[in-house]
């Protein structure tokens, strides 16, 4: 975590009252995140999980989580790349396809 | 949480506030938790909205006063609506304006369509968006707003997480229109909406 108070400074204005109402807040909700990101990898929402790492991404920045932050990132990232796998399957599917012989 | 009647009789379901809000279940448990419906819990758990609460919010009162300082906006005060399916930063714009600007009446609509419906029925002063939403962007909900002057006299302003390089994708859309990043939210909201207060007609 990052010094409590660069984090007031740089990212709450030097509002050390915003920040703690907004942390204590923000406690709450990651309770309700941590159920539904459980809930999204169970049935595979991959779409539901891009949408929560991406608010948690600038959430966890906000508060001076880096390294929560950098794990929210790279979630959203492998998240949109599940659900967009652009050119890949259709190249691996000619390749699996060149392996079955002609009827 | 833990105001309203307390009576289940008198209160309803987050479904059945739903029904008769028009909105998702979710959406009305997302306006519970910040407030903006009272509600409490039954012993087993069960949240219950309090049907005056549902009544005030249909006929287009806020209800519930908001957490932290209990500021009250003033009769005739002006108007934001927020259109962000994140309930952290639908909370941090909440609590930043009732710090900062308590005389602002701020809506909330988690998801597009609601949030479309009380910019037609509310008609707020600003219009605060996020890009990236369930279903419909906002960045396409600007340029068609945008497009269609006659829809709205409300300002716009988009808030959003995305980077330089991400923005670049929405960028025909929201050319020339105020972007406040979430990074610096704290900073740069206030004086963005004053700018956009001063410029209404």
């Amino acid at each position: 975590m990052r010094d409590r108070q660069a984090v007031i400074a740089e990212n709450f204005d030097g509002d050390g009252e915003l920040y703690e109402d907004y942390l204590n807040a923000c406690r709450a909700q990651f309770a309700r995140d941590a159920a539904a990101g459980d809930a999204a990898c169970q049935r595979a929402d991959h779409r539901s999980l891009q949408r929560l790492a991406h608010s948690l991404k600038g959430v966890l920045a906000l508060l001076g989580d880096e390294d929560g932050a950098a794990d929210a990132a790279t979630l959203e990232t492998t998240a949109a790349a599940l659900m967009n796998p652009g050119d890949v399957w259709p190249r691996l599917r000619a390749r699996l396809l060149a392996h079955v012989p002609a009827a | 949480m833990g105001t309203g009647s307390g009576n289940e009789a008198d209160d309803l379901t987050s479904a059945q506030a739903a029904r008769l809000l028009g909105l998702a279940v979710r959406s009305v448990q997302q306006m519970a938790d910040r407030g903006e419906l009272e509600s409490w819990k039954t012993s087993g758990g069960h949240r219950r909205i309090a049907r005056q609460a549902v009544q005030r919010w249909r006929e287009g009162a806020r209800t519930a006063p908001a957490t932290g300082s209990g500021a009250r906006p003033e009769p005739g005060g002006r108007r934001v609506l927020l259109i962000d399916d994140s309930v952290h930063y639908q909370t941090l714009i909440s609590m930043l304006l009732r710090r900062r600007m308590p005389d602002i009446e701020l809506r909330v609509a988690p998801e597009p369509v609601a949030g479309l419906v009380t910019l037609g029925s509310w008609q707020p002063d600003v219009l605060l968006i996020d890009i990236l939403l369930p279903g419909l962007d906002g960045a396409s909900i600007v340029a068609a707003l945008r497009a269609n002057p006659g829809l709205t006299a409300s300002r716009l302003i988009v808030v959003t997480s995305l980077d330089t390089v991400r923005r670049e994708a929405y960028a025909d859309g929201l050319d020339g229109v105020t972007l406040v990043p979430k990074a610096t939210l704290a900073i740069s909201l206030p004086a963005a909406l004053e700018r956009a207060f001063a410029e209404r007609p």
